[in-house]
């Protein structure tokens, strides 16, 4: 809710087709960085989100749908209760992260830190987009992520998340999506994205 | 570091097969070996050498290699190549004089077939994978079978079993198989088919990147399948995270090669020599990971 950072129309016109072009570039590349384990110096595609950046209303709930994956059998009871568990933990950092993304840029620095391998770090920062400091009534229409998590052992997750916007801009309403995979593995208790895919799609 | 766990196809149907297995090759198995244990991705190249064998009911064991490729991926420009051999081509064996270079897997298994293309091409292999005949079968039946184009129709039925018209076509997991083994049906013999073989890894890699594009979970899915039908040495978690390499690269990054042969017998062996202008080729793939 706070002012904004500079953002030219035109950018944002662009924005979209060349954030949707790049993303799986980026991706790419972080991917090896974190194979590396070496932070590596990420491409910069779009404007990077400004800490300044107006942040948005949560409008809609998020809707989860979070499925086990590898299992021929049905899960046993304790499995069960495993993946309950992950499933949570999945969902918590997943709506933290994409609303920090997509809602409240303001927050996007904390709400990486500790979400994100370093070099995905680094580069995430780099590619979420701005939204132009013109815009207002910003707000999530909709907002549904679908998680698969690898079972029995349950360390490994994809996840396709989707979050609709409308604002106003210019005086004129807007709507866009942003579609974010996220590819995480588990340490312990704690589960990291490895990897992204980030793209605005105009709607 | 290397813990036996789960995911192996993944990595044969993204190309970027990879894995670790240091016990005894089981050849009626898809598996997949690391080559070199200390390897570590640091140079944003990975090579892996793929391994189709004959092994089958009947001959479960003591198998040769009828595919033998090594796939070359650079993990910076997302661009990669894959060197096909073909099985009769003669070579140094380490430790065996010269032979066809598809009898290394029968006197060493994958690590000897490994050190021989090693010592050929100069490339230092990071991870094997290897698939026989009954479970290559199984994995593309859970799979779904591949859609591909078939350039030039292919009719063996006596022998390997293939009747396929040319273009682009829907491949069950028993058509995959003997599109895969089929030589007799083409005036190349076995440099069209294994250069073939290099263009079902491709068509498979754009399964996996159609599929992923759709649902990122599906990666999940094609590991699991793996895990069903592979032994192997390597951490799920660094199965999982080549799957995903292998997610971002398209299949139009990267090259089928087949090395350049010519015909040949030693005794009364038919075989094909592999041309020296292949060392370029060698070099291309071992600076760039990339044709």
């Amino acid at each position: 809710m706070s002012t904004a950072a500079p953002s030219s129309r035109l950018g944002w016109r662009l924005l979209p087709g060349v954030l949707a072009a790049s993303a799986a570039v980026i991706a790419g590349s972080l991917l090896l960085a974190a194979l590396r384990d070496n932070p590596v110096e990420a491409l910069t595609f779009g404007s990077p989100a400004a800490p300044a950046a107006p942040a948005a209303e949560a409008g809609a709930p998020w809707a989860f749908a979070t499925r086990p994956i590898g299992m021929h059998a049905k899960l046993d009871k304790a499995q069960k209760a495993r993946f309950q568990a992950q499933r949570g933990r999945v969902a918590a950092l997943i709506e933290d992260l994409v609303d920090a993304t997509v809602l409240d840029p303001g927050r996007l620095q904390a709400a990486v830190r500790g979400a994100m391998v370093p070099s995905a770090a680094t580069a995430f920062r780099k590619t979420v987009p701005a939204i132009p400091a013109t815009a207002t009534d910003i707000r999530a229409v909709r907002r549904s992520a679908r998680v698969g998590i690898q079972a029995p052992a349950f360390k490994s997750a994809a996840v396709r998340a989707k979050v609709t916007m409308r604002a106003t801009i210019d005086g004129r309403l807007t709507k866009w999506r942003n579609d974010i995979t996220f590819w995480m593995q588990r340490e312990g208790k704690t589960w990291k994205v490895l990897a992204f895919d980030l793209a605005r799609v105009p709607q | 570091m290397i813990k036996r766990s789960a995911a192996l196809v993944v990595v044969l149907a993204t190309l970027v097969m990879a894995t670790a297995f240091t016990g005894a090759p089981n050849a009626a198995k898809l598996l997949v070996g690391r080559v070199h244990a200390s390897f570590q991705p640091t140079t944003g190249k990975v090579y892996i050498l793929v391994i189709g064998n004959d092994a089958r009911v009947g001959n479960p064991t003591n198998s040769r290699a009828d595919a033998i490729h090594i796939m070359g991926l650079n993990t910076e420009t997302m661009r990669g190549g894959i060197l096909n051999f073909p099985r009769d081509s003669w070579v140094p064996i380490p430790g065996y004089g010269s032979g066809k270079i598809n009898e290394a897997l029968y006197h060493g298994g994958p690590d000897l077939l490994a050190r021989t293309l090693e010592n050929l091409t100069g490339i230092t292999l990071d991870y094997w994978v290897m698939v026989g005949f009954q479970d290559f079968v199984s994995i593309m039946r859970s799979l779904g079978g591949v859609t591909m184009n078939v350039p030039q129709a292919a009719y063996d039925p006596g022998g390997s079993g293939a009747r396929l018209r040319a273009g682009t076509q829907h491949l069950k997991a028993q058509q995959a198989l003997a599109y895969m083994r089929t030589r007799k049906a083409f005036g190349g013999g076995d440099v069209t088919r294994t250069t073939n073989q290099g263009r079902f890894l491709l068509a498979l890699l754009r399964k996996l990147n159609r599929q992923v594009g759709h649902n990122p979970a599906a990666l999940l899915d094609w590991i699991a399948v793996t895990r069903r039908y592979a032994r192997y040495d390597i951490s799920a978690e660094e199965m999982f995270r080549l799957g995903v390499v292998a997610t971002k690269v398209k299949a139009r990054d990267i090259d089928n090669v087949t090395v350049p042969v010519s015909v040949g017998s030693v005794g009364a062996a038919s075989v094909v020599f592999i041309s020296p202008s292949a060392r370029s080729l060698y070099d291309r793939l071992r600076q760039n990971a990339a044709l």
